[in-house]
């Protein structure tokens, strides 16, 4: 048992922030976010006997991330409020120093911004699009939406996007 | 084409630039405590169970609720079968019997014979609502032997009276066939 708690640390050590940020980039609130990603480490850790290994590990606990976190979109759908984090995190590190891989840093936080202004079904189809990089089919059946209808959203999205980027010169 | 080219560009461009959010602090320590706590399953399942739950109480209330109020709603001819057994089945084999006879009478209903039958379901009414009354002096806790014989004589009784008017009317109409004969001729 004392063994099994060591593993489980160390996956939660590797896989918590990817996992924090998937969930946040649909959730857009830093304390679901942080509930979403630790009770999926949780429900992946016992439902381990069905991971077959069709897929990565990785790829499989994200599974559950995104599911878990659309499921609770929905739900927040119904009562919504503007968490003050979901704001803040942006600000934070402003004095990134202007090396190169700042450059590109501060590059995927601005795309990430302005992903956050785009409608919530656009920036949740997007992020699981060219982010997770989920294809239009995997994409359907985590959103429920039929395939036309999923297809047509993310590429509004997609046109959406690029005007916005236009409009702050990041393309 | 070669616009869709480069946000796709970009994004890869960008891949693995993305993740930079950090959780709240003290997220890891949050989470060893979870870990330590008999799993209380994952977000959607806990939370699903509540509304499954909560319904199947209620109507479990309901039905509870229903049985506790329909109880002394059972009817008279139950709560009889609950203190005699015998006697309700008894009863059920006369107000059978009753009936069939009631039913043979009414169709007797002739001009002639009508004023006898009416007088006879008006008896007959009479000594119902005396069965009903000596139904609840049984329920109010009577003395019970007494109540149950005279139950039983009064539905005898009620026979009695369908047999002797169902004899009369034959009778009558006896007569009047002998009277048509007479006139006829």
């Amino acid at each position: 048992m004392q063994g099994d708690r060591r593993a489980q640390t160390a996956i939660y050590d590797r896989y918590y922030r990817a996992m924090y940020n998937t969930a946040l980039r649909i959730v857009k609130d830093s304390a679901t976010a942080e509930d979403i990603m630790q009770e999926s480490f949780l429900s992946a850790f016992t439902k381990l006997g069905t991971f077959k290994g069709e897929v990565t590990f990785g790829a499989w606990l994200k599974r559950i991330v995104i599911n878990n976190s659309i499921y609770q979109y929905r739900k927040g759908q119904k009562h919504q409020e503007v968490g003050l984090e979901g704001v803040m995190y942006k600000v934070e590190d402003k004095d990134v120093t202007e090396s190169d891989s700042g450059r590109t840093e501060r590059m995927a936080q601005k795309v990430l911004e302005t992903l956050n202004e785009l409608k919530d079904n656009y920036r949740i189809s997007l992020t699981l699009h060219l982010i997770e990089g989920y294809d239009y089919e995997e994409i359907c059946e985590i959103t429920g939406m039929s395939y036309g209808s999923c297809r047509t959203t993310i590429s509004r999205a997609k046109e959406s996007l690029r005007k916005k980027l236009t409009v702050s010169e990041i393309v | 084409m070669k616009k869709k080219e480069t946000i796709e560009s970009l994004f890869v461009q960008l891949q693995g630039t993305f993740d930079q959010a950090e959780p709240p602090a003290g997220h890891r320590d949050r989470f060893l405590s979870r870990l330590e706590k008999p799993s209380p399953g994952v977000v959607p399942l806990r939370r699903s169970w509540w509304r499954p739950l909560s319904i199947a109480a209620s109507v479990l209330i309901m039905v509870a609720a229903s049985v506790f109020l329909m109880r002394p709603e059972a009817s008279l001819e139950e709560r009889v079968a609950a203190i005699s057994p015998e006697v309700s089945e008894t009863s059920g084999y006369f107000a059978n019997l009753v009936n069939q006879q009631v039913k043979a009478l009414e169709l007797e209903q002739s001009p002639e014979t009508q004023p006898l039958v009416a007088a006879t379901l008006r008896q007959l009414q009479q000594l119902e609502a005396d069965y009903g009354k000596m139904e609840q002096d049984l329920l109010a806790g009577g003395n019970s032997k007494l109540i149950l014989s005279a139950m039983i004589r009064n539905f005898q009784t009620r026979i009695d009276l369908l047999q002797d008017v169902m004899m009369q009317i034959e009778q009558i109409k006896l007569y009047k066939n002998e009277t048509h004969a007479t006139q006829t001729i």
